[in-house]
């Protein structure tokens, strides 16, 4: 449907470029990094004004072929054609030219400069002596985003923006250089489902105005909502080329990974156990001060997942922290009692302890932020799968004294059990992609054997492979008779895992609901609405406004 | 047949990878840690032999020729025979205690500028103790002292950690307010309460129970039992505190690389919110490992005063010593590895030795040995190795790609050949690199990593 509309406009656009139906045409693009092949002999054909996803798993070379399209990475051999001409692209310079923009994974702004000095940056309007007219740049800014239907204040620092603004700066950026075909990499990875909505949107109409978009992700729904066709890559080839509306999910999963994948997670009813983790009036402030946990109660059961719900920033990331031990609790109460083991039956109270007694006592925990916090990514993968265990009489003699063999037997066990795919156990993490960066922690923490499993957006940025590894995991935790507390972003996530949903809104906990519960109910109880008297029209008003 | 064709294109697998890329990682290591420092000292060395020239008279021949002279001489002068090289080792000992001082506090990122102050509270202490007590017999005494001024450089540095760790102070301006701190005392306590009765501003000698032996002198009286003694050891200075200068090397690579201590202090160091989630203190960190810096360069400086003549503290002494500075120059050419910062000490401390002949001999300023330093220094810091570095590498790749030639060409001149040969096929019809095989082939590609890569893997490797 999408195709047939476009069409016309893409012409009218630009009729005389109509020679060739492709915008973009990558042909036989090879790239070879030392010992990994990223790219071999790919190809990759975009129709002009239509919304391509490329897709594939991490590593399956989706962003080195979009760098060689930037310019960022010189391919070894190929050919790229631009509106059916040949082209050569050294750097981002000849792309921009070229009209091709890029809006990257990690955001390229400026936080202490406005919005409007980050869009310009580099073609500022200049005045006499070439002084930057800030006043200029402001009206091109507001014409700019009045064009496209992308309202933003020009004059607000990138610093106080949420992360769906900013990128919303970020293809304003794309688009204030005269963009026309625009590579969004992975954009949806950092965004509330709220954002993804507007952000789809705001894509859908530059789609119809004649811009081409290039759409990287490895999320299967966010495909087949937004883009007409998809190219598939596989361990750096092309497995497939499809038109959305004729594919589905299974058939793009299975391209994509080289074999069936459950997309639903298969779990057996929970046997929940006795409680290990108990929650008591538990109150927290954020950083900045602001009361962030007003006062939240529940427990979780050996046994079970109990998962965690809520828009970002209503508590979820404090109430971790807290558990972890990373922050105080400025009231309330935690208790960890042990359900199996050798201390079975006995109870901690965990609520002033530091993340080292925490671990101690028999929590795990899956950070949120992984580069932040969880790992050290310059040290290496040996290093970091002790990392916060490294006094433990398994890796230290007297606490003090590393028993490196033990570490690196230890490493090579993870690494080999949890799939992590890596030449060596002494690279540094950083040399790993994201899912396998992911794995490691995921490995670290589980091969423990904790009492309680705390994990905090466990697959944010991980492919699909990953994601069905880390579940299949999570889900065998369980029946191990591991208590698991989930916090996810992810509802799809939440609901086909967890056991109970806890609903977070405002630093509460307003209702814990089975996960028969609807989509719509949870969204209700997630903005904090109470779900009896709402309907699907209301619920639709709510959603509509958000995205206004 | 069919399948050799095939081979190429397939993605090797990374489990046959192992032992190679193993290898080849430690090999990339070895040559990050030495090959920048030796660069540095190579271009310093080059910019040193265009000072002398100029400052020289002649041809331009008789000028590098006396450069080349010069260089001779400074190295001669430096590790020439048995007797200079004692004299570099004796500038070379407390050179590795400052050096290891600034070191261990790098490790947690911490930039200690006050070695100098934790060597100057380390002799002044030990100084007291050995004059005040100077009726002990040596072996109460000798420990005595050398505990004191290693307590007394550890809570000077101590002081800076609590600083930090508890008020937020930045340790750059607390560790160079403790200098000067430092300095006043000492100099008001030698003109003062330890002056020398009838002497200027300095002490009494220290008591010569508590003076360390000669190494020669002991290898004769031990070893020399059973090998060829040492005639005349006197003429060799170098000292036992030489000795423990190694072993601290020892411990200090244990400390970093074998224990939990180390291993903390890198978390601490490269991540401080990883440290917060494993349960690391960072603040319980900083002053750990401050107070260790102290302790390192404070015991340089006792062993400093109980081993080498005249055995006393005289007055300005430290303001005008330069081997806590030195001291950062050592660390950061040696990486902060115990290996390296021996070799940097041995440099350093060795140039201040071989300068003095070389003034002699081919009458060029021993202050040339500054400027090498200086320049030495200069090019770690700037960093403008790595863009040399990248620069060559970014030709190099650039010319193993046609279709960037083309580019920079401006017209789009097809260079390119269809590959025929799967994913090889490019770089064996290159144009510009004729016969070349399969080996030049990966090593291009080992290196044909993006700015970004390669920017990363410096900032790591400097780490």
């Amino acid at each position: 449907m999408h195709e047939q509309d476009k069409a016309p406009l893409a012409q009218a656009a630009s009729p005389d470029l109509a020679a060739s139906p492709y915008a973009v045409e990558m042909r036989d693009i090879c790239k070879a990094w030392p010992g990994v092949v990223a790219n071999d002999h790919v190809n990759l054909r975009v129709r002009r004004g239509e919304i391509h996803a490329l897709v594939g798993e991490n590593g399956a070379g989706k962003t080195t072929l979009m760098n060689i399209l930037y310019g960022l990475v010189r391919p070894d051999s190929g050919e790229i054609y631009i509106n059916g001409e040949r082209v050569h692209i050294s750097g981002p310079r000849d792309a921009i030219r070229l009209h091709i923009g890029m809006v990257h994974q990690h955001f390229m702004l400026i936080p202490p400069l406005t919005v409007a000095e980050n869009i310009v940056l580099g073609q500022e309007p200049g005045g006499p002596l070439a002084v930057y007219d800030r006043r200029r740049a402001r009206e091109l800014v507001l014409q700019l985003s009045a064009r496209y239907g992308l309202p933003i204040d020009p004059d607000t620092r990138i610093e106080k923006l949420s992360v769906g603004l900013q990128q919303r700066v970020e293809i304003l950026k794309a688009l204030y250089r005269a963009a026309d075909i625009l590579i969004l990499d992975e954009p949806t990875g950092v965004l509330t489902p709220q954002e993804t909505y507007e952000l789809f949107d705001v894509l859908r109409a530059l789609s119809r105005q004649g811009k081409t978009v290039i759409f990287i992700t490895h999320k299967l729904r966010e495909v087949l909502d937004l883009t007409d066709r998809v190219t598939v890559l596989r361990r750096g080839r092309n497995v497939g080329e499809l038109v959305t509306r004729e594919a589905n999910q299974a058939e793009i999963a299975r391209l994509m990974v080289g074999r069936e994948v459950l997309l639903r997670v298969e779990k057996r009813p929970a046997r929940p156990g006795p409680v290990v983790l108990r929650v008591e009036n538990l109150h927290a402030s954020s950083d900045r001060g602001l009361e962030a946990l007003q006062g939240v109660s529940f427990e979780v059961h050996a046994g079970e997942i109990l998962g965690i719900a809520g828009v970002e920033g209503n508590g979820q990331s404090e109430l971790v922290e807290v558990l972890s031990g990373m922050r105080r609790a400025t009231a309330g109460r935690v208790t960890v009692t042990h359900a199996s083991g050798q201390q079975i039956g006995k109870t901690y109270d965990i609520t002033s302890m530091n993340a080292r007694e925490v671990r101690l006592v028999g929590v795990a925990h899956i950070p949120e932020d992984r580069r932040g916090s969880g790992l050290v990514l310059s040290d290496t993968i040996e290093s970091n799968t002790i990392l916060g265990r490294e006094r433990w009489p398994r890796f230290a003699w007297a606490r003090f004294i590393l028993r490196l063999g033990e570490v690196a037997l230890w490493a090579r066990r993870l690494v080999r059990e949890f799939d992590v795919r890596t030449p060596s156990t002494r690279l540094p993490v950083r040399a790993l992609s994201g899912g396998n960066q992911q794995k490691v922690i995921v490995a670290r923490e589980f091969a423990a054997d904790p009492q309680l499993l705390i994990a905090a957006q466990p697959t944010r940025g991980v492919d699909i492979g990953a994601i069905e590894f880390i579940h299949r995991r999570l889900v065998e935790q369980r029946d191990a008779g591991k208590a698991i507390l989930l916090v996810s972003a992810e509802l799809d996530e939440i609901r086909s895992l967890s056991d109970r949903i806890a609903v977070m809104y405002e630093g509460r906990i307003v209702d814990i609901v089975t996960p028969e519960a609807s989509e719509e109910e949870l969204g209700l109880l997630m903005t904090g609405g109470r779900p009896s008297g709402a309907s699907r029209e209301e619920e639709a008003q709510t959603t509509g406004d958000l995205g206004a | 047949m069919a399948l050799q064709t095939a081979q190429p294109r397939s993605p090797t697998p990374p489990a046959l990878e192992t032992r190679s890329t193993a290898w080849l990682l430690w090999l990339r290591r070895v040559g990050a840690g030495l090959g920048r420092p030796l660069l540095a000292l190579l271009l310093a060395l080059v910019a040193g032999v265009i000072v002398i020239m100029i400052t020289a008279s002649g041809s331009l021949v008789d000028r590098f020729n006396a450069s080349l002279l010069a260089y001779g001489y400074l190295f001669v002068g430096a590790f020439g025979n048995a007797a200079n090289l004692s004299f570099s080792l004796v500038n070379v000992t407390p050179l590795i205690f400052t050096g290891l001082s600034v070191a261990i506090a790098y490790r947690a990122r911490l930039f200690n500028i006050g070695a100098e102050g934790q060597f100057a509270a380390g002799t002044i202490l030990a100084a007291i103790v050995g004059l005040k007590c100077s009726t002990w017999p040596g072996w109460l005494l000798v420990p005595l002292m050398i505990v004191t001024g290693a307590l007394a450089g550890a809570v000077w540095g101590g002081i800076v950690g609590l600083l930090k760790a508890w008020r937020g102070a930045h340790e750059v301006v607390t560790t160079i307010m403790l200098n000067w701190i430092i300095f006043y005392v000492s100099d008001w306590l030698v003109s003062g309460p330890l002056q020398a009765p009838g002497q200027a501003d300095q002490t009494l000698s220290m008591p010569p129970q508590t003076h360390l032996p000669k190494l020669s002198v002991l290898y004769n009286q031990t070893l020399g039992h059973f090998l060829p003694t040492i005639s005349q050891p006197e003429q060799y200075i170098v000292d036992i505190s030489f000795l423990f200068a190694l072993v601290a090397l020892v411990a200090y690579w244990f400390l970093m690389t074998r224990t939990t201590f180390g291993y903390e202090t890198r978390v601490v160091g490269e991540n401080p919110r990883a440290a917060q989630y494993a349960g690391i203190s960072v603040k319980r960190n900083v002053v750990l490992v401050m107070a260790l810096a102290g302790l390192f360069a404070g015991l340089g400086g006792t062993l400093q005063l109980m081993g080498q003549y005249p055995y006393e503290v005289i007055g300005q002494v430290f303001r005008n010593d330069t081997t806590g500075f030195d001291a950062i120059g050592v660390a950061l050419l040696g990486r902060m590895t115990a290996i390296g910062i021996f070799l940097g000490a041995l440099l350093f401390g060795g140039m201040r030795q071989g300068g003095s002949l070389m003034q002699l001999k081919a009458n060029v300023p021993g202050d040339l040995v500054y400027i090498i330093e200086a320049l030495v220094l200069f090019s770690i810091a700037v960093q403008f190795l790595p863009v040399i570095q990248q620069t060559i590498v970014k030709r190099f790749s650039a010319a193993r790609r046609p279709t960037v030639v083309a580019a920079l060409a401006g017209g789009v001149i097809d260079l390119d050949q269809e590959p025929t040969n799967g994913a090889e096929a490019p770089t064996m019809n290159d144009p510009l690199l004729p016969g070349t095989g399969r080996a030049a082939l990966a090593d291009g590609q080992g290196q044909a990593q993006t700015p970004a890569q390669e920017r990363q893997h410096q900032q790591n490797g400097e780490a």
